[in-house]
């Protein structure tokens, strides 16, 4: 069924709703910008062509709030919605509120989202076409003691997890029996403070597995494809900073039979648009994990190696058309890999850093996709995820994605705001992730502290005091002009504003 | 944010830069670095004005009160001025007991960054 739109309603922030209303803005459809009052200084207002202040800046107030969205959307003439990723984009309540008030959802229906969104319910469906399930155990409403019974039985290590949950929360890795109890009733009390249920199930855990997932993607008319694997494994805390694709762990005789099953799960929950289907592979054995129903942060991997385009078809899904793919050009081409950009600061184990941007610096190239969701003057605050921007680049071989990546990072510049991008660049230049064999652990093991500083070199230290001292570095808050005597220097200087 | 060049044995080398708050924000050599000048004058100047008693100005701005008159004692810690800046307002303290040498602003003077206000001697 078709169904035309002219304007559309965005429920988020940041670099991702930048994305979609660039998306928008090549389909010819009007945008309005949901935003919280914060995010007046942000790109997205800014491109927005209309904004609709939905409230205060704490998201519960805010971007979490279902019934503020609606209204936003319904008063500033939106016939549709687009829900980004985190927020209510995962929330079957929002999308059946969007759907009773006559809005289009940009994505799949309540059902599909309820159905995948309880993980035990899910697994039952994984189950019935026949995917790989990690061996495991559902346990609501029993005693912690009981919980340590079934743990005994599936053998150690193994992990709980809530429910209802997703995103590390609710989630507790228990080595052996010793302390176990304590680590099942901590997961219960964080299962019920976030997602309101306490009810947790046992799952075996893997401790040298890779995370990979594959895009789906079922179009208006119901055509289902798959479009390929991206590796996830460089995570902290279940958040994961690096992504890739394709992953060079997969067999060709895997991809082919991974894909499958994922596109088979897809369609037979009568799923619509864009999801991923997330799986944990060790030993060449694969098991299923989650699935997200909603686009991913790291979509711009498969869109960078198949030069596809996720959320304008996302857009053409919800109007009911055809995705405009000829499966024969569905091939991955190259390598491509994505790194988010922290406001955190790397030498502080990783605490946000919070203030105004000043002058940033993206060094365009062939191959190197920047998404940004903040410029010069936009204010970083402390209410929201710190990731401020995503760097994407595309070579022809993974070897040559990660030098184009750390070239791509060594020039790029923030001012104002710390980055994780030493971080970032440590992480590209180390053996294990360099030959492709790190596992979910990569960080936990080889990164647990903060970055150490090394002490300025002599030289830089002497470039620092001379850019100081350079009559165009003085801002009126400074009356520091150090003689030129003071340096020792065997340099000249030259420089101009840009 | 600006560009510098320098010219090292030959070679020239390009960065950014930008102050930001009295701290220097540099991109050299791959690496975005912050750097606040340790051994300059301003560091020099500051330990010696605690040393000789000075009161500085801590930024730009207006000054509004005076408690303390040239020739009356002071002790450490006590408040002897008050100025506003960007619709704060600021004590200022002196650093040293003693007594006011000099005076050296009136209610309403604008003052400069690190402006000497009040000199405190013995």
């Amino acid at each position: 069924m078709k169904r035309a739109f002219r304007k559309i309603a965005i429920a988020n922030r940041g670099e991702v709703a930048v994305r979609i209303i660039r998306a928008a803005q090549e389909l010819g459809l009007e945008t309005v910008l949901l935003h919280s009052e914060v995010d007046v200084g942000s790109r997205a207002y800014r491109m927005a062509d209309d904004r609709y202040c939905i409230g205060p800046a704490p998201a519960p107030e805010s971007y979490l709030h279902i019934e503020r969205n609606i209204q936003g959307a319904l008063a500033s003439g939106a016939q549709a919605l687009h829900p980004g990723f985190g927020f209510l984009s995962e929330n079957a309540q929002f999308a059946k509120r969007c759907l009773d008030e006559g809005l289009i959802f940009v994505g799949p229906s309540p059902q599909s989202i309820s159905l995948m969104g309880d993980k035990v319910e899910a697994k039952k469906r994984v189950a019935k076409i026949g995917i790989p399930l990690l061996p495991g155990v559902e346990c609501p409403t029993a005693s912690p003691d009981k919980i340590l019974e079934h743990a005994k039985e599936i053998g150690f290590p193994v992990m709980v997890k809530a429910r209802a949950g997703g995103g590390g929360r609710g989630m507790k890795i228990l080595q052996s029996p010793q302390g176990a109890l304590e680590l099942i009733e901590s997961a219960a009390r964080e299962a019920l403070h976030s997602f309101g249920s306490s009810d947790l199930f046992l799952e075996r855990y893997l401790d040298h597995a890779k995370h990979i997932e594959f895009q789906i993607f079922v179009d208006g008319v119901g055509q289902a494809f798959h479009l390929f694997d991206r590796e996830c494994t460089v995570q902290r805390r279940h958040q994961k900073i690096i992504e890739e694709g394709p992953s060079v762990a997969l067999s060709e005789e895997l991809r082919q039979e991974m894909g499958e099953q994922a596109r088979n799960l897809a369609q037979s929950v009568g799923y619509k648009g864009a999801g991923t289907i997330e799986f944990l592979l060790q030993d060449d054995q694969y098991y299923f994990l989650e699935m997200n129903t909603r686009l991913q942060v790291e979509h711009p991997v498969t869109e960078e190696i198949l030069g596809v385009d996720l959320v304008k078809e996302q857009f053409r899904t919800a109007m009911g058309e055809p995705a405009l793919w000829n499966p024969i050009f569905l091939k991955p081409r190259g390598h491509a890999i994505e790194c988010r950009i922290y406001a955190e600061d790397p030498y502080q184990n990783g605490i946000p850093s919070t203030g105004v941007l000043h002058g940033t610096l993206w060094p365009d190239g062939p191959g190197r996709r920047f998404e940004v969701g903040f410029e010069e003057g936009d204010l970083i605050s402390s209410y929201y995820d710190p990731m401020i921007a995503k760097v994407i680049v595309r070579d022809e071989t993974r070897a040559r994605a990660i030098e184009k990546m750390k070239t791509t990072l060594a020039q790029t510049v923030l001012f104002g705001i710390k980055t994780n991008i030493d971080y970032l660049q440590a992480i590209l230049s180390h053996p294990e992730f360099v030959d492709g064999s790190m596992t979910t652990q990569f960080l936990e093991r080889n990164f647990p502290n903060a970055l150490k500083r090394e002490p300025l070199d002599s030289k830089t230290s002497q470039v620092a005091q001379m850019v100081w001292n350079l009559p165009s570095a003085s801002s009126s808050n400074s009356s520091s002009q150090a003689s030129s005597s003071d340096i020792p220097s065997p340099w000249s200087t030259f420089w101009r504003g840009v | 944010m600006k560009r510098f060049i320098v010219e090292l044995d030959g070679q020239r080398e390009e960065g950014w830069f930008e102050k930001i708050k009295g701290t220097l924000w540099v991109h050299w050599r791959g690496q975005t670095l912050t750097w606040e000048p340790k051994s300059s004058e301003r560091k020099r100047s500051r330990d010696s004005d605690l040393h000789r008693g000075e009161i500085l100005a801590p930024m730009p701005g207006k000054i509004t009160k005076i408690l303390k008159q040239e020739g009356e004692s002071v002790k450490s810690g006590e408040l002897v001025l008050v100025m506003e800046a960007m619709k704060m307002e600021y004590s200022l303290n002196s650093h040293r007991d003693g007594l006011i040498k000099k005076l050296k602003v009136s209610v309403g003077s604008q003052v400069e960054l690190h402006q000497i206000l009040v000199e405190v001697g013995s």
